[in-house]
């Protein structure tokens, strides 16, 4: 299933999200938007390493990769990214 | 003054140059060739630079940006997307070894920014920092700045808005489909202003140059030292402007 959305979590900048879910895996993620993740090359990696992760630890798994790149992010976080995702799922199933 | 400073007034050039020039200093601060640097600048043609993590397809109307000859670039700094065109811009590059380079992001940009107020002040203006990365004036956003940290340097540039034209602005940008256009050009008149808006008066951008050197010199306690960029410098700028800022595959990345 792909999915996409574009949301504004509560404490975060504006995030758009594209990703492949199969059987509650993210198998692909794009994040983009107006946040701010220094460094950025790091954030990249993140995102990179993000693919095989379980939909119920996304924002637990997100976090911990931000702190093992070494990113310090303003504007996102896990939670914010899976509050997106969240409703990028919902409104793909007709839930939204 | 207790911070030796090299101050950069570069003037007008085009998107891609302008982004390339930053990142040739930041080189040069780096390899500890030049001394902290203060740079102060246009655009011209006007341009749109879009955050590093933002979609270029998501955020920016290519058709219509090549119709009004406005550039696009990709910034390497995080934020939203901008519309330079009636602005004096600024970059700032500092050692991360300098006490005006604190460890916390937010810390640094609070400092930073002291510049943007103080020169805003010295226009006549009252205006705050609005984190993270904002500064507003009568409750209204009226600089945008955005910061990133690489080879032991910060890197913050930002804006200092003179005039806004929101209708321009949104023919260049993509507007969410959830958002109807008339509405959202209302909501961002009612959010971001200029400096000649607040004064009542036309501010050029020589009267604006010369008040935000005096203001981040103040704010910063630091001694600005003028001088023209290293030949160098330019040649990276040039470089780095053809093969980075001005490829297509480096600002459609995302």
């Amino acid at each position: 299933m792909n999915v996409q959305a574009i949301g504004k979590p509560v404490g975060a900048k504006l995030i758009r999200l594209s990703a492949s879910i199969e059987k509650e895996i993210v198998t692909a993620i794009s994040i983009r938007g107006d946040f701010f993740a220094i460094p950025e090359e790091g954030f990249e990696r993140v995102e990179a390493r993000l693919p095989g992760t379980e939909l119920g630890k996304f924002a637990a798994r997100f976090d911990e990769l931000l702190t093992e790149e070494g990113v310090e992010p303003y504007g996102i976080s896990g939670a914010a990214v899976a509050e997106v995702l969240d409703d990028a799922i919902r409104a793909a199933v007709g839930l939204k | 003054m207790k911070y030796d400073f090299r101050l950069l007034r570069t003037g007008f050039h085009d998107a891609a140059f302008n982004m390339g020039f930053d990142e040739a200093i930041l080189e040069s601060v780096a390899a500890g060739v030049q001394k902290p640097t203060l740079r102060l600048y246009a655009w011209k043609p006007a341009a749109v630079s879009i955050g590093f993590f933002q979609g270029l397809r998501d955020e920016v109307d290519t058709d219509s940006c090549a119709a009004h000859g406005v550039d696009v670039v990709r910034r390497i700094t995080g934020g939203g997307a901008v519309f330079h065109q009636a602005e004096i811009t600024y970059s700032i590059v500092i050692p991360e070894t300098s006490p005006l380079a604190p460890k916390s992001i937010l810390d640094s940009y609070g400092i930073l920014c002291g510049g943007v107020i103080e020169g805003l002040r010295g226009l006549g203006l009252e205006s705050s920092f609005a984190p993270i990365n904002d500064i507003v004036s009568g409750g209204k956003k009226v600089s945008g700045n955005a910061q990133t940290r690489k080879k032991n340097c910060l890197l913050q540039h930002g804006t200092v808005l003179l005039d806004v034209d929101v209708e321009l602005m949104f023919d260049l940008l993509k507007v969410p489909a959830e958002k109807a256009k008339g509405k959202l050009i209302q909501d961002v008149k009612e959010r971001v202003t200029g400096v000649n808006a607040l004064l009542g008066r036309t501010v050029d951008y020589s009267e604006a140059e010369a008040a935000m050197a005096s203001g981040f010199s103040k704010a910063l306690d630091a001694f600005l030292t003028e001088s023209g960029p290293s030949a160098v410098e330019l040649d990276r700028a040039g470089e780095i402007a053809r093969t980075k800022f001005a490829d297509p595959s480096w600002t459609g990345r995302r």
